[in-house]
């Protein structure tokens, strides 16, 4: 008859006592937009978990010059884009998705075409977690 | 007012306060809960081996010879909605080649199971969503009688621990030559009986307990309350993903996909725009990023809201979902049980196990013999009451001379009405009850000779 109470006391004491651990970044299914050669910017997309509140503070990558972290929002029925001038802020144990027609990332001046089927490295650099790298494929929609 | 003939069953002793005050409490919960507790373990043990069952009884639709290569799910869905014309909501993709692929299919007439011969989209059939298990689940619940008979359950699974807990003081051995791990006498015999239920609730309190305390988080009351508080508190899953401008996240359109596990149910699918991918693109993606088979994926009502793929399997620490968007095929989230909070962790194992899923066949036994316990106490309770029945009364257990006797009752009940609000609203309702009818009964005999 203990099983209930337990169960409920159980609770805070599992989520006070369960140590924090390392704080890492997930990075899922990364992919960009195709890009023909001489276009000024190209798309990339990806979901982030942090497993601590967390931001996402730069990423790089060798085919472009650099690349801005995005914002879309509706203002007045016209769609903006900003850069995210302090980065893009994970909460903790949050899929954040970078996706198409919401926040993304901008490749400003890609140094060459980019063509369904290829990868993209893309590092990330985030405030606390450790910097992570990934290919992301360059396709329009899944094959 | 002594009543005679009351005795402590076991050695013929008088039978002290503690001990009236716990059997008047025993005989009366048992005597509300015990014919829907026997429903629920008939229900539940059937459920248990839901799968088997399934197999034999739609033997045709579940099995397809085993072949190499597959038709497109395209296909698949094609051939379902050819074949029950209505709106695809779920498509289950078999692990092994001999199994037949599931389609569910929204008609006005309810939600219909298509199976298809996955390697040639052939349709094999189709039935009400669920199948005869569907009808067993919701007998189950009671939800088969409405939403008030499943408020029942809540009651029932909290008395069940009442009776589990008064029990054991019951069962307590007080110098008895037996009845204690063994049993005594035959079956002719009240002593048989007697010892039959004690030995059975002794051995099997801990199961009884265990499945009502984990049957909880689908209650109505105390389920709902427990979702909020784990997702309020972020001992739940990982939330659903969000994008774009804060507040763009919808939420509209509750009623998610039946694959849903319990602790997503709080949480809405995230929104995405534009029109939908084929069935087969999202699949293929799903199993790109390493999702195995079996997986259901849930397509949802509204265009713009992301797909879902839920690998299922017995074990909870196996089980994973991803979320993709549904114009890209963009995966929005890939939750595991590693990433669940504690809350979650502790209340789905729960379920696993309750289902008797997450430890193999030992597990099944276990709560399948749970579910035997049962009966074996309600047959062995009634027979003992039978077997000693006064004439034109209920021959319930007098109330203690010692009212500090309720003390103790009230140490084990109370914290249990507490953690269990329709416990202590139908404790209320009872005492209410007993104390109305104890005045009307002392006013009709000023002698107060009857209890």
């Amino acid at each position: 008859m203990r099983t209930p109470l337990l169960l409920l006391a159980l609770l805070p004491v599992l989520a006070a006592c369960g140590k924090a651990p390392a704080p890492t970044v997930q990075a899922l299914d990364p992919w960009c937009r195709p890009a023909g050669a001489g276009a000024p910017t190209a798309g990339c997309y990806l979901t982030l978990t942090a497993n601590t509140d967390d931001r996402l503070v730069s990423v790089t990558t060798p085919l472009a010059a650099r690349v801005q972290i995005h914002s879309t929002s509706m203002d007045g029925g016209v769609m903006r884009m900003r850069e995210h001038e302090h980065g893009l802020p994970l909460p903790r144990d949050r899929a954040y998705a970078l996706k198409a027609g919401a926040d993304h990332l901008m490749l400003i001046a890609p140094t060459r075409a980019l063509a369904e089927g290829e990868t993209v490295p893309l590092t990330l650099t985030f405030e606390k977690s450790p910097p992570v790298t990934v290919q992301a494929t360059v396709r329009l929609t899944v094959p | 007012m002594t009543t005679p003939g009351l005795k402590s069953p076991a050695d013929g002793a008088p039978a002290g306060g503690l001990y009236r005050a716990f059997w008047r409490w025993h005989f009366y919960a048992g005597l509300l809960v015990m014919p829907v507790l026997m429903l629920m373990a008939l229900t539940g043990g059937l459920y248990l081996f839901r799968t088997n069952i399934d197999d034999v009884i739609y033997r045709p639709l579940m099995f397809v010879e085993a072949r190499a290569g597959q038709a497109s799910p395209d296909a698949w869905a094609a051939a379902a909605l050819k074949a029950v014309p209505g709106r695809l909501v779920e498509a289950d993709r078999p692990a092994d080649a001999d199994r037949s692929a599931r389609l569910v299919v929204e008609t006005a007439g309810g939600r219909r199971s298509v199976y298809v011969d996955p390697h040639d989209a052939r349709v094999l059939g189709d039935i009400p969503d669920g199948g005869v298990m569907a009808t067993v689940k919701t007998l189950h619940s009671l939800s088969v009688a409405g939403p008030i008979p499943n408020l029942l359950v809540e009651v029932v699974a909290g008395w069940a621990i009442v009776m589990v807990a008064t029990g054991v003081v019951l069962w307590w051995p007080r110098g008895q030559n037996g009845g204690v791990v063994t049993v005594r006498s035959t079956p002719s015999k009240r002593l048989f009986w007697r010892d039959l239920h004690a030995v059975t609730g002794l051995f099997a309190g801990a199961v009884i307990v265990f499945l009502a305390a984990t049957g909880m988080p689908w209650s109505a009351v105390w389920g709902a309350q427990a979702r909020k508080i784990v997702a309020e508190n972020g001992w739940g899953r990982p939330s659903a993903p969000t994008s774009g401008p804060a507040g763009e996240e919808d939420h509209s359109a509750h009623g998610g996909p039946p694959a849903r596990p319990w602790s997503l149910q709080e949480t809405d699918l995230p929104a995405a725009p534009a029109a939908a991918l084929p069935l087969a693109a999202v699949m293929r993606h799903a199993e790109d990023l390493g999702l195995p088979r079996p997986y259901a994926v849930s397509i949802p009502s509204e265009t713009g809201k992301a797909w879902s793929a839920s690998h299922m399997p017995d074990r909870v620490e196996d089980t994973r979902t991803l979320y993709l968007d549904a114009a890209t095929g963009q995966a929005l989230a890939d939750i595991r049980y590693g990433q669940f909070g504690p809350g979650a962790k502790a209340i789905e194992w729960g379920i696993a196990v309750h289902q008797g899923q997450q430890f193999g066949p030992i597990n099944k036994l276990v709560m399948a013999a749970g579910c035997v316990a049962v009966w074996l106490l309600g047959i062995s309770a009634l027979t003992m009451w039978w077997k000693r029945r006064p004439k034109g009364r209920l021959g319930a257990p007098a109330a203690p001379e010692d009212k500090r006797a309720y003390a103790w009752l009230a140490a084990v009940v109370i914290p249990l009405a507490v953690v269990y609000p329709l416990v202590g609203a139908s404790l209320i309702v009872v005492l209410g009850t007993d104390l109305a009818l104890r005045a009307a009964v002392r006013r009709l005999r000023p002698q107060g000779a009857v209890r």
